[in-house]
């Protein structure tokens, strides 16, 4: 199952004085079983691209294929097929607690897989084991969604998404606008999600993430595909020119390295650890 | 979603865009009035709309708006078109001389055809003008001309500012809700709902999935702004300047004029009862 794109370009209000080209020419494939990030500056296109991946657009020119799902400008769409789409690629949006509806968290949940023609008994398990999945517990169900914190409201709708059990989960910025504890959390549920053998897709802009939680990589800078790599080289790009933040760890250990340190990058996911390594280095001069 | 861009604000700098908000609002009432003014007989009707209409589609194009999203208008009124044909070939009223064809004893009569297809003009003719009005002025420049117009009755304590201010708030956040609307099918779409397609039980539970988390947000979005504008201690009846200032140049003058000058001509057409062709000599028409 995984994610190609050829020659993908997408267009806005074409043919109007708004026209915007927001994707152009993009070659990319996505391997099944990953961890990956989308990054690049607001407006780079981001969003665009992963509403290709489930169908809620199709590109203007050029071709996405998801499994075996060609999307194209010219097929007609058939209904039947974008709703299997739909169900093997869950997509959270940005803000996605604005989607919540229903009078409770539970029912909320339960609206995704319903939709999808599951039973309710199997909807009602699924979605409670999804609640339980982004750690909200069986007081939370009878209550009304609009009644929660952000941050609640966030893991609803995420779970709503899970529920649907995805194949492949993409998530637009789902740590936009939490506190750190809160994002923390949502990243650990990721972590988990992706080591029970799902395929994460994880629009950001924070390279701290880029840094400690993915595997690879997707640049993208207006529109267009600047490198698709490992999330470790994915840094010797000239990121500030992209205008993303190099994590300080990682400028900290890259200073040390050009006075002489030889520090493994891979280190700097972890301050103990990072310590710990160039506690070792200094030893090892002084022998 | 069609329907809701007809007459969006478009921006191109065309000089009809540039034009003072306060004077394209009375050419388009002038331009109204003349559109609307009861001519002689269908031929003079049609002869002098026929060359208003010519001269306003010369305009559109000066203007940059959009011919395709007018031709769509026709689309919106389709019902409306049937209905008028309908009622006009049913109750015959308007002079019953011409039979265009007759269906056994029914006869249907060229006048009852040309009547709804004069009227089918008007409306037409009528979104039209309107059209050139909200395609080319930005939509806070219209509130701005309009409580200029409402602002005399400031004296009678009438809330001019406040309902110009209210008018603007809606008119900016239509967008907004368009977008926010826009998302939210998106992110529901991706939640399996079908908002084209499914049962009327299927749509309506699309629909419900749609109004509720829009209501929420609009709510939010309202109470937000109140309190920016408390926190800025807002006062509606407080004296205020303006960043833009209205300026009624030159151009404005000949535009009003000229607008002033078609509606009186069609006026004096329409109460001196004259047969424009048998100005040229031709007698006769209907
Ligand atoms: N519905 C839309 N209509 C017109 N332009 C859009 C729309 N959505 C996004 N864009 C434009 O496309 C570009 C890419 O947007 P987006 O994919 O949302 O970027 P990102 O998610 O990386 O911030 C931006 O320049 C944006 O203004
Ligand atoms: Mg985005």
């Amino acid at each position: 199952m995984s994610i190609k794109c050829l020659d993908l370009t997408h267009t806005y209000q074409i043919k109007s004085p708004l026209e915007q080209e927001a994707l152009k020419n993009i070659n990319l494939t996505l391997e099944d079983g990953k961890y990956i990030a989308i990054v690049g500056h607001t407006g780079s296109g981001k969003s665009t691209l992963v509403e290709h991946f489930n169908g809620l657009l199709f590109p203007t020119s050029g071709e996405v294929h998801i499994d075996d799902y060609i999307s194209n400008n010219k097929k007609r769409k058939n209904k039947k097929e974008l709703l299997k789409l739909r169900e093997k690629v869950g997509l959270v949006f940005q803000f996605p607690e604005y989607q919540l509806f229903e009078e409770t968290v539970l029912k909320d949940v339960m609206f995704g897989p319903k939709n999808f023609k599951v039973d309710i008994e199997t909807a009602k398990n699924r979605a409670i084991e999804a609640l339980r999945q982004v750690g909200l517990d069986d007081s939370y169900f009878e209550r009304s969604p609009f009644e929660l914190s952000g941050g609640e409201k966030r893991r609803v709708a995420i779970a709503g998404i899970l529920a649907m059990e995805p194949k492949i989960l993409v998530l637009d910025e789902p740590t936009a606008g939490l506190d750190p504890l809160g994002a923390k959390e949502i990243l650990n549920l990721l972590k988990r999600l992706h080591e029970s053998g799902k395929t994460i897709i994880l629009v950001t802009h924070d390279m701290d993430i880029v840094l400690n939680e993915v595997e690879d990589v997707v640049l993208l800078k207006d529109g267009q595909l600047i490198r698709h790599a490992d999330h470790i080289k994915i840094f010797e790009e000239n990121l500030e020119d992209l205008s993303l933040e190099v994590p300080v760890s990682y400028k900290f250990i890259t200073s040390l390295n050009e006075h002489g340190y030889h520090l493994d990058v891979k280190d700097s996911k972890d301050v103990l650890k990072l310590a710990k390594s160039i506690k070792e280095e200094i030893d090892s001069w002084r022998r | 979603m069609a329907s809701l861009t007809l007459g969006r604000y478009v921006p191109y700098s065309s000089f009809v865009h540039r034009l003072d908000p306060r004077q394209k609002i009375m050419s388009l009432i002038l331009l109204m009035v003349a559109i609307f003014m009861p001519l002689y007989n269908f031929s003079s009707t049609f002869f002098v709309m026929g060359i208003l209409f010519i001269l306003l589609l010369i305009l559109m194009a000066f203007s940059h708006v959009s011919l395709l999203s007018l031709l769509k208008s026709l689309r919106a009124m389709w019902f409306l078109i049937l209905f008028l044909m309908l009622i006009n070939v049913l109750v015959p009223i308007y002079g019953t001389e011409h039979i265009a064809f007759s269906i056994g004893n029914f006869h249907v009569y060229w006048e009852s055809i040309l009547q709804s297809l004069k009227i089918i003009f008007r409306l037409f003719m009528m979104i039209q003008v309107t059209m050139m009005l909200t395609a080319t002025t930005k939509p806070l420049d219209l509130t701005y001309g309009l409580e200029w117009y409402m602002s005399p009755l400031k004296i009678i304590r009438f809330p001019a500012h406040e309902i110009a201010m209210v008018i603007s708030i809606a008119l900016r956040f239509i967008p907004t809700l368009l977008d926010e609307a826009n998302r939210i099918m998106k992110a529901q779409a991706s939640r399996g709902v079908d908002f084209k397609h499914g049962s009327i039980k299927m749509k309506f539970k699309a629909v419900i999935a749609l109004i509720i988390p829009l209501f929420v947000s609009s709510f939010q979005r309202s109470e937000e702004l109140a309190n920016a504008m408390e926190a800025r201690n807002y006062d509606p009846r407080a004296k205020r300047s303006r960043y833009h200032l209205l300026r009624f140049h030159f151009l404005d003058l000949v535009s009003f004029l000229l607008c002033a000058g078609v509606m009186s001509f069609i006026i004096y057409l329409s109460v001196a009862n004259i047969d424009i062709f048998a100005q040229f000599g031709v007698y006769g028409t209907w």
